[in-house]
Order: C-alpha cells, then structure tokens, then sequence
C-alpha cells in the first residue's frame, strides 16, 4: 500500500488538474472529439448491421425499419431528432426519476433534461441545424413546442447558434419569468439567482433578433444588445453603445416628464463637445422627417455639415445611411418593412460645426430657442471636466463630474432646435 | 509531469493548454462512472456522502469507485502523454 502522503499530493494534483482544464474548450480538442464520435457512431452502425444480418432478418422487415429510421429522421416532429454530444466532463440525460450518463453522444427527446455539472459542457445539435451549447452548472429541458422547439432553461446558462427556422416556426428559450424566442440568430440567455429568492433572466445577442418576452411585455432584442428580465416585470434593454443607450435614458425620461407636466414631449438632444470647435450631437428623429424620392431614397438635409452621420433603430439596430456634407440618405431597400414612417430613431452626428458657438477657442456658447411653452425637451451638454459655467438656465435636473467630463442636463422648453432643415 | 504523485505540479504546467487537453481526453477515455464520480468530488467538491446518496450507493462503494476512477484517470492520462511525446 502506498504511504497516504503519496496518495495526498496525486489527489491534489489530479483535483488542480481537473479544475485547470474545466475551463473553455478549444478548437482542436472539439475537433478531435468530433472525429471520435463520428468513428464511434460508425462502429455502432457497422456491429448493427452484421448483426442483422447474421440474425437474418426477412429484407421486407430490414426495408421497413430502414424506411421508418429515415422518417423519423426526416420528419421534423419526430421527437428523437436532436442529439446531445459532450464536450467534456459529466453530463446527464435526466427523464422523470432516472438519469443517464452520457458517454459521447445520446439521442435526446421531448420531456428529457439535459443536465451538466461543473466543469462539462455539452452540445445539442438540433435536427434543423440550430445548435445549443449547454454550459457547466445547467439544467436545460426540452419541451414540447407546437409552433417549434421550446426549451426551458431552469438552471444555468446556454448559448444559442439558432438555425434559420421554417414559416411559422420559432425557436424559444423560457426561463421562471420570461420567453425568448427567435429566428436565425446567436445569443445566449443566462439565469441569475439573487440571494434573496429573486431570478433574473439576462439575455445577449451577438447576430440577429430576439424577441424577449416577461411580464406581459415584449422587447426586441437586436444585435450588440442585452435584455434583462425579472420575474413578473416587464423585459428592459441594454445598447452595447453607450451613447444610444444614454439616448434612450432620454427618450424615456422625457416622455414621463412631460407626461408629469402636462406638456408635449420634444426630442432629446445630447451634445458633447469635440476638438476645433465642434459638437457631436445625438438626437431622435422619424423617418417621417425625411423626404422621399420617387426612386424610393430617404434623405435628410442638415443645417450644418457633419463628418459623420449614423442612424440606429431603437432597438440598437443601425440602419445603413450615406452622408455627403450636410445631406444624409437612406436607401429604400435599407428599411425593412418593420421600419414605419412613425418609428422613432436615434441620429449620431460627428464634428457638427455651427451648433455650438465656440469663442477665443475655449469659451462655447450655446444659446437655445425659446417660446413653446407647451413642448418640454431634454438637453444634455457633455464637456471636458475642467469646464466652468458661466450661466445656465433653466437650472440643471442632472449634473454628473468626472475628472475627464461634466455632464449637465436640463428640461427647457425648445422650439425649433431640429439639426435638419 | 509524469510522477504525479511525488511534487506538486507547478501551476505554469497546469495553465498549459496542452496539459488541459490531456486532461479533457483522458476524462473522455474514462468509463462514465468513473468520470462522473471524478467530476463530483473534485470539481463539485462534493462530500462521499453526499457522492453515495447521489448515485443511490453506499460510502464504502464510491471510496472505492474513487480509488478505482483515480487509477483509470492516472493510466489514462499518462498513456495520452506517452503517446503524445512519441507522435
């Protein structure tokens, strides 16, 4: 027998070995582990096929159980079409009270819990080419969709690469609390477990469109976006940019802070000041504010020229705009038939020169319209952090300092501030 | 890297990507009790106890499924280096 101080530092070593590699795969492993499932699969093939023919089996039986095999894995509702391939580590097929180890890859149905543990990770490859990645400390259901797969996430974490889904099927993702469900698109969805009781569904999307659905509400999700959901409350949305997520801070508040005064909600602007003398502005704007030709273009005229000139939906999706001086262009074929005359966008404009007036190269001056007592419009200056105010009114409703930039924010009533003619 | 048992293994050779590899193959080659019993306790720091009600069997057994699966990780692992090197 070995002396137990042996034993102690190969068991700690193989511990700090296992935790070591439980981290992400890489491609080389998955390849390899891809080519010894497929070797595998072809052996189990190979051992079934003498079998059934050493047993004799009558060619009508033969013909009849290939010709069911190819309809049950041709026919989309069938319900053993997806696999569960592991990746590595221990991951179970859980259905009703027994569990299953999975050794390479499992058939997996309807009904059956996909379950890792920490350290493994699994894939489910579905039978319309979606492929799910069920990450370590998961528990993933598949369920029964009637309008396409369903699977419900009770624990854990999954990353999605959904395959383009036929007419009228979806492919959904339900979490305690919220729905997601979408159409040729990667993202992941993770559920978050508060300490106090609460879980919170957190959604990613790198390409495509989701729609995430909880508490009666629904969002689109689209790419660079992150959608949060808590159970019973509606779903809310993050831009990976931090300016179009400031904008719609904006929109919001000012909607409810006219709704609060009983006034008319105009567009926020954001205006940051950049180097010579010029401005970067954010605004909303309609694509009822621009004109359409017959060719089907939309274009826009600037009051100034920009160097640069961006248009995003609210949902975070950019829409394809050309800008030459002070004359911006949509084309027609660029807006998709969800875009209404009424959606509301978000204009991100670059080196605007003109907006604000910048005197002795360092003192800026921006004088606002005034007269409609009726519209309340938010406007958010951003300046270089040593800035100094000489005067400002109305008083400031926000005001935020960093070493690098001061942020002020005010609610006046503006008439007439459109940057396009 | 092959005396496993004599020194503790640096952490510059645990943080290799090949000694990652290793590992996640010789977990592949192992038989899934094995795998999942290895999972368990070293990953889920899971108690005998808790390992044995898991897998609906007595302490004794999984002390000695552990023993078991930690000699066919060793065997496994130190094959997949050896044949490593040779390639």
């Amino acid at each position: 027998m070995k002396p137990e101080s042996h034993r102690d530092i190969f068991e700690e070593n193989l511990e700090r070995l296992l935790q070591a590699a439980a981290g992400e795969q890489n491609a080389q492993f998955q390849e390899r582990l891809v080519r010894a499932v497929r070797k595998e699969v072809g052996e189990q093939r190979r051992a079934v096929r003498r079998r059934l023919f050493l047993r004799g089996f009558p060619a009508a039986v033969a013909a009849a159980a290939v010709l069911a095999l190819t309809w049950v894995l041709l026919n989309p509702k069938s319900e053993s079409a997806d696999w569960l391939q592991l990746m590595y580590g221990a991951v179970e097929i859980v259905d009703g009270d027994s569990s299953k180890l999975v050794m390479t890859s499992e058939p997996v149905r309807t009904g059956q819990s996909v379950r890792t543990l920490s350290g493994s990770k699994a894939q489910i490859l579905m039978n319309d080419g979606s492929k799910l990645m069920v990450m370590p400390r998961t528990v993933l259901q598949i369920t029964d969709g009637r309008r396409g797969s369903t699977f419900k996430l009770q624990e854990g974490t999954v990353s999605i690469e959904a395959a383009k889904q036929r007419r009228g099927r979806v492919l959904a993702i339900e979490t305690p609390g919220a729905r997601i469900r979408t159409l040729g698109t990667v993202f992941e969805v993770r559920l978050v477990k508060r300490p106090d009781g609460t879980r919170q569904t957190r959604v990613g999307v790198t390409s495509g469109m989701v729609e995430l659905e909880s508490g009666g509400d629904k969002v689109l999700l689209g790419a660079q976006t992150e959608g949060y959901a808590e159970e019973g409350r509606s779903p809310q949305r993050h831009l990976a940019n931090a300016d179009l997520d400031e904008m719609l801070r904006l929109l919001h508040k000012n909607a409810e802070l006219a709704q609060q005064l009983g006034k008319k909600a105009g567009s926020p602007y954001l205006f940051e000041v950049q180097g010579a003398g010029t401005t970067a502005i954010w605004t909303a704007a309609r694509l009822s504010d621009f004109r359409q030709a017959e060719n089907g273009e939309y274009s826009l005229r600037l009051k100034s020229p920009a160097s640069q000139a961006r248009l995003f939906t609210l949902d975070g999706i950019e829409v394809p705009v050309r800008s030459q001086g002070r004359d911006l262009q949509i084309d027609g074929s660029a807006v998709s038939p969800a875009l209404s005359t009424d959606t509301r966008l978000i204009l991100e404009l670059r080196e605007v020169r003109g907006m604000l007036r910048v005197e002795n190269g360092e003192v800026v001056r921006f004088t606002r319209p005034t007269g409609a007592s009726d519209v309340i419009t938010l406007l958010q200056f951003r300046l270089p952090g040593q800035a100094s105010i000489e005067h400002i009114a109305p008083e400031p409703i926000e005001v935020n300092t960093t070493p690098n930039r001061m942020t002020i924010t005010v609610a006046a009533n503006v008439q007439g501030l459109e940057v396009w003619e | 890297m092959e005396k496993l048992d004599d020194a503790p293994l640096p952490e510059e050779i645990l943080a290799r990507q090949e000694t990652q590899l290793l590992v996640q193959e010789a977990m592949m080659e192992l038989p899934s009790r094995h795998r999942e019993a290895l999972v368990l306790k070293y990953l889920e720091n899971r108690r005998v106890s808790e390992i044995a009600g898991r897998l609906g069997q007595s302490e004794k057994a999984i002390e000695s499924l552990l023993t078991r699966a930690r000699q066919a990780f060793r065997q496994a692992f130190l094959k997949l280096l050896h044949t490593e090197k040779s390639e």
